[in-house]
């Protein structure tokens, strides 16, 4: 039977043979990662191999990536040195760019967890070998975004001041101001994130420990902590993994809330707004799983991982960017409509500036890239499972996204009541060396950690792979799966 | 031991009587050691004074008419930077019904000066300059902020405290006008009057009765204690 | 009699599920036995007991202490530091509900995890009993038995397919014995103290230990025990207080002068002794008045020289020196060329100090 003939509606078909029947089995394992099992040492040899693998345009890349990062410690350290007067802040604009990176990277870290917890939770079979990448992707975010409150600070050496500890100032921070919310809520969230993805991590450690030699073996060996896969380990692992699973959704919501009341809580027209929260938080998922098809598709090519990440988790991710597109542009559309049905002056001025002012070239790009791109594309299947398609899609909604942030902090910012003070913020070399070292740092550390970690979840596609069958209903075979609870 | 008494300072800006001349601008500046930036900071929006002016023109020219604005920290009861402050920087001082900046504790979040309607915060983008003879006028009670610390207006706090402390000495109550800041001090018109809301026979509480007066972005409640008179048709 | 613990790896869960029945039908308690895989199985497929960990009721625990941190970090410290701020409450509400849900669920997870990890007996670095064929896919099936039935068992697993067979010969017991006996009081007691697989006890224990003794020692340290002088930049600033620099005398007999002071009858020189308080004062009052110009030494290379013409005399020269006091007082008083009269700055006896001072700068 040949190919042209699956593609046939299946009711033109005679009543298929058991030859049939095999070649559509054929086509359902090559479709679906967890339909086509191979022996498990062959599984993790696909995994632990590209760890090994370090060639010339790893290390190239590394050199690049490392550099733009030292360029970023550099830029900090002339920075405390001189005072934030190197940078293009300016009065009003208090804020501009460390904290666009600071939304922007927590909104990147927030897909992570989500698609690990939630559709864990929802027991959603394609997230199996993808869950890895996005977890490892949440930790380096967060860290990365954790780390633009400091570089933000007039005085970063001080930083230490917002923890609340028994201290020689015999002061305490205040917990009426939202950034201790927040510092709060980062803490929590990117603490619980390396558990999370820690205790999912144990048995593939293991995994690594049990086929590697030499200092490798000795470093599995301690992450691994002892892991033997005992009935006792599982249970109390799953036990863990469900608590997070529940725990880390809420947090996760409540994280990128509160960092939205950073805004929302002050009297700055255009941030004042009950919307901000599940606005801030849609933003975060939408650009968040945009940066996990990439970190996907990249781990994919450079890790030659073409047989876990297959077009069908493609497929799975862009139908999710598609539904959190559609609800991003619905809160958008709230957040814009209101000031403009309002009528206050200040806001008014945002909205031309907006639509007609200096910014409107960032304006229309982000609504092309967030709203314009995502719908006329993600509908088509070739554009959701051909990867370089939808990476240029992702690419344009992390465009898009970080547009966003900075129509929501600088540009925002620089109109208030009082328009003696108005200002327009200009981006300067030492903003834009630490913007660009943040993201090298997100990509070095994730370089660092593909070839330390097990970047697929051997042990959940493993189980997925038992337990997913094929059952024939009538003509057809059709997926199924053993219900594992 | 005596208390202090409970103070409600306030000050009376009288718009019409404004020339918009800039002395309370260099009073304040030598006051409080507030650094002079460089033109060219200035130019890129850093001008830093605890009170200027802010001028509004209205009309085409010929026919154009000028409003200054003297704006300074409005010492709101309910201010909005304060809550927002992680580090207790910036706290209300109950009694005197001032909006207090401790610069030792300020970390430079910066956030105070974004939930400011009003602006008047000022942050030191880079350690403040005074060359060989100006460091001998340095005011001594007021600190010299380093780099990555917010500042503002204080109703020239050293002035009450030293005031109310020798009345306190002498014992005997303050008087009105006692208490000067150095802008009202130097007011050429006297557009500018200090004095505490709390004392009926105050020249404040009189000019707080005043039918032409108004506080600034009154409808946002942050209660500000700097009320401006404002009357008809001036020009200026 | 010894015991032997035995490990048999099965390819599937069929025949794995089939040894468990007969073991159990020997007599092998469930207790006995623990099955080894690498992939989450069912107890239901394995014909195992479902597993009854402890990991909720430490998550439960965690929220509460969670929460109680919460309630501490912020009613605690508001009321530790009652700051108004911006008109709100001392202990506002809405932020306390936020604090609280955050640690909360930190306290939560937290607690699951490390739950987890002492529950499983983590950290385990000792040797096991293991083989690492199980994270290749296979079903280890480990269980303890006593010396008569180890044969038997391992018949047992050999005839349901294990290939690769391990029998070690274990002086301690493995699992801990259930019942109500005195004796197995005492050999849970010994297990707790030093079983085989209780080193995550000690591991626990010292890792608590650590963060007791360490948490203790650094909260003395802001109260003075351990002093440690942390700079700050503000006490640093630049500071010249009233009256900070040099201190005039008053004026002997205070006449505002006015003009020429030459009155007759003055003495031609200096008036007042050059005593070492005179020269004192002078030398000061030199540091103030006159250094600008003059410079420390005297020679007319002060700061501002550069700007003036003529330039300032050399104090130290001959032909300067050589004048006497009185005509120096007259050029103190009412100023030479570029030198400005000095009338006001310097009083009548302020004069007198610096021209003894100025003497003394011959040389």
């Amino acid at each position: 039977m040949s190919e042209r003939q699956h593609d046939r509606p299946i009711w033109r078909h005679p009543m298929p043979k058991d030859e049939d029947l095999a070649h559509q089995i054929e086509h359902e394992r090559e479709q679906h990662l967890l339909l086509d099992p191979r022996y498990p040492l062959h599984i993790d040899e696909g995994v632990l191999d590209p760890m090994y693998r370090q060639g010339r345009l790893f290390w190239l890349v590394c050199v690049i990536v490392g550099g733009l990062v030292a360029a970023w410690g550099a830029t900090w350290l002339v920075q405390m040195f001189y005072g934030l007067g190197i940078t293009g802040l300016k009065r009003p604009v208090m804020w501009a760019l460390y904290i666009v990176n600071f939304v922007y990277f927590i909104g990147v870290g927030h897909a992570g967890t989500f698609i690990s917890a939630a559709l864990r939770v929802l027991k959603v079979e394609w997230r199996r070998p993808i869950s890895r990448a996005a977890e490892t992707l949440t930790v380096f975010a967060l860290i990365t975004a954790a780390m633009f409150p400091i570089v933000h600070l007039g005085r970063s050496w001080k930083f230490y001041w917002l923890l609340p500890y028994p201290n020689e100032r015999q002061i305490w921070p205040s917990y009426h101001s939202p950034l201790l919310w927040d510092l709060t809520a980062i803490l929590t969230y990117l603490s619980c994130s390396i558990l999370f993805a820690y205790i999912a991590l144990l048995p593939d450690f293991a995994m690594a420990r049990d086929h590697t030699i030499g200092w490798r073996h000795t470093l599995y060996d301690i992450l691994s902590l002892g892991w033997r896969g005992t009935e006792r380990e599982w249970g109390n692992q799953e036990t863990a993994l469900n608590v997070f699973s529940f725990g880390i959704i809420p947090v996760m919501f409540s994280v990128h809330t509160i960092v939205s009341w950073d805004f929302a809580m002050t009297l700055q027209p255009g941030w004042h707004s009950t919307v901000f929260g599940p606005y801030f938080v849609i933003g975060a998922l939408f650009s968040g799983v945009a940066a996990v098809i990439m970190v996907m598709a990249i781990a994919r090519k450079g890790m030659r991982l073409e047989y876990f990440l297959r077009p069908e988790h493609f497929d799975g991710m862009a139908k999710f960017l598609l539904l959190l597109s559609f609800a991003w542009d619905y809160f958008y559309f709230n957040d814009v409509l209101v000031p403009w049905y309002g009528q206050d002056p200040v806001e008014k001025t945002i909205f031309a500036l907006l639509t007609g002012g200096y910014v409107s070239p960032i304006f229309y790009l982000m609504i092309f890239s967030n709203v314009i791109l995502p719908a006329a594309t993600l509908w088509s299947k070739r554009v959701r499972t051909s990867i370089p398609a939808l990476f240029v899609v992702c690419l344009f909604v992390q465009i898009g996204m970080y547009l966003e942030r900075y129509i929501i902090v600088p540009v925002t910012l620089g109109q208030n009541y009082l328009p003696f003070d108005w200002g327009v913020y200009t981006l300067y070399l030492p903003e834009s060396l630490i913007t660009v070292g943040a993201f090298a740092l997100v990509a070095f550390l994730y370089l660092i950690a593909s070839r330390f970690i097990p970047l697929i979840p051997v042990w959940e596609v493993y189980e997925g792979q038992v337990l997913q069958g094929l059952r024939r209903i009538g003509r057809a075979l059709v997926k199924t799966r053993a219900e594992p609870d | 031991m005596a208390e202090f008494p409970n103070r409600k300072w306030t000050m009376v800006i009288d718009l019409d009587k404004c020339t918009g001349c800039g002395a309370c601008v260099v009073a304040c500046h030598a006051e409080n050691n507030v650094p002079i930036v460089t033109e060219q900071e200035v130019i890129r929006g850093r001008g830093q004074h605890w009170i200027h002016i802010e001028r509004y023109w209205e009309g085409d020219f010929p026919d154009i008419k000028a409003h200054f604005l003297p704006l300074l920290c409005q010492q709101c009861s309910r201010a909005p930077c304060e809550p927002v402050c992680p580090v207790y920087a910036t706290v209300h001082s109950e009694r005197e019904n001032l909006n207090l900046q401790v610069y030792n504790r300020c970390v430079g979040t910066r956030y105070c000066q974004n939930n400011d309607p009003y602006k008047v915060r000022f942050f030191n983008w880079f350690d403040p300059v005074f060359e060989e003879p100006l460091n001998q006028q340095l005011n001594p009670d007021v600190t010299v902020r380093s780099a990555g610390v917010m500042e503002k207006c204080t109703f020239c706090v050293q002035r009450i405290r030293r005031a109310e402390e020798a009345a306190l000495v002498e014992n005997r109550p303050l008087q009105d006008n006692e208490v000067l800041p150095a802008c009202v001090q130097t007011c050429p018109p006297a557009a500018l009057v200090f004095g505490d809301l709390n004392d009926p026979n105050s020249q404040v509480a009189h000019l707080a009765t005043d039918r032409r007066k108004f506080r600034l972005l009154e409808e946002l409640g942050t209660e500000p204690q700097v009320i401006y008179l404002k009357g008809g048709e001036s020009h200026v | 009699m010894s015991r032997y613990v035995l490990l048999g790896l099965f390819h599937e869960a069929t025949p794995t599920a089939n040894t468990i029945e007969q073991l159990r039908a020997v007599g092998i308690s469930d207790d006995q036995v623990t099955v080894m895989s690498g992939m989450p199985y069912r107890p239901e497929m394995l014909g195992r007991p479902r597993h009854r960990g402890r990991v909720w009721r430490f998550a439960i625990v965690g929220a509460l202490l969670g929460a109680a941190t919460a309630l501490f970090l912020t009613v605690g410290v508001w009321l530790l530091y009652p700051l108004v701020q911006g008109g709100q409450p001392i202990t506002p509400i809405p932020p306390t509900l936020i604090i609280a849900f955050e640690v909360t669920m930190l306290g939560t997870m937290w607690a699951s995890f490390l739950s987890m990890l002492f529950e499983n007996r983590f950290p385990a670095f000792k040797s096991q009993l293991y083989d690492p064929r199980v994270t290749e896919g296979h079903i280890g099936v480990l269980l303890e038995v006593d010396e008569k039935l180890a044969d038997q068992v391992e018949a047992i697993l050999k005839a349901n397919g294990a290939h690769h067979f391990q029998r070690v010969e274990e002086k301690r017991p493995l699992f801990k014995p259930r019942g109500g006996t005195w004796q197995d009081f005492k050999e849970r007691i010994a297990a707790a103290i030093g079983g085989p697989d209780v080193g995550h006890r000690k591991f626990w224990l010292a890792v608590l230990t650590i963060l007791v003794i360490g948490g203790a020692i650094g909260a003395l340290v802001p109260y003075g025990v351990f002093p440690i002088s942390f700079p700050t930049q503000m006490e640093n600033q630049i500071s010249i207080a009233y009256e900070q620099g040099p201190r005039r005398a008053a004026p002997a007999a205070a006449v505002p002068v006015q003009g020429p002071v030459l009155i007759a009858g003055l003495p031609a020189t200096a008036p007042i002794p050059a005593n070492a308080n005179s020269l004192q004062r002078g030398e000061v009052l030199y540091g103030v008045t006159c250094i600008v110009c003059h410079g420390a030494t005297g020679v007319g290379n002060g700061k501002l020289s550069g700007f003036l013409s003529p330039k300032p005399a050399d104090l130290t020269s001959a032909s300067i020196q050589g004048i006497s006091d009185d005509a120096i007082f007259l050029v103190i008083t009412q100023g030479l060329d570029a030198m400005p009269s000095l009338a006001e700055n310097l009083g009548v006896q302020d004069r007198w100090d610096v021209i003894n001072y100025v003497r003394r700068l011959k040389k």
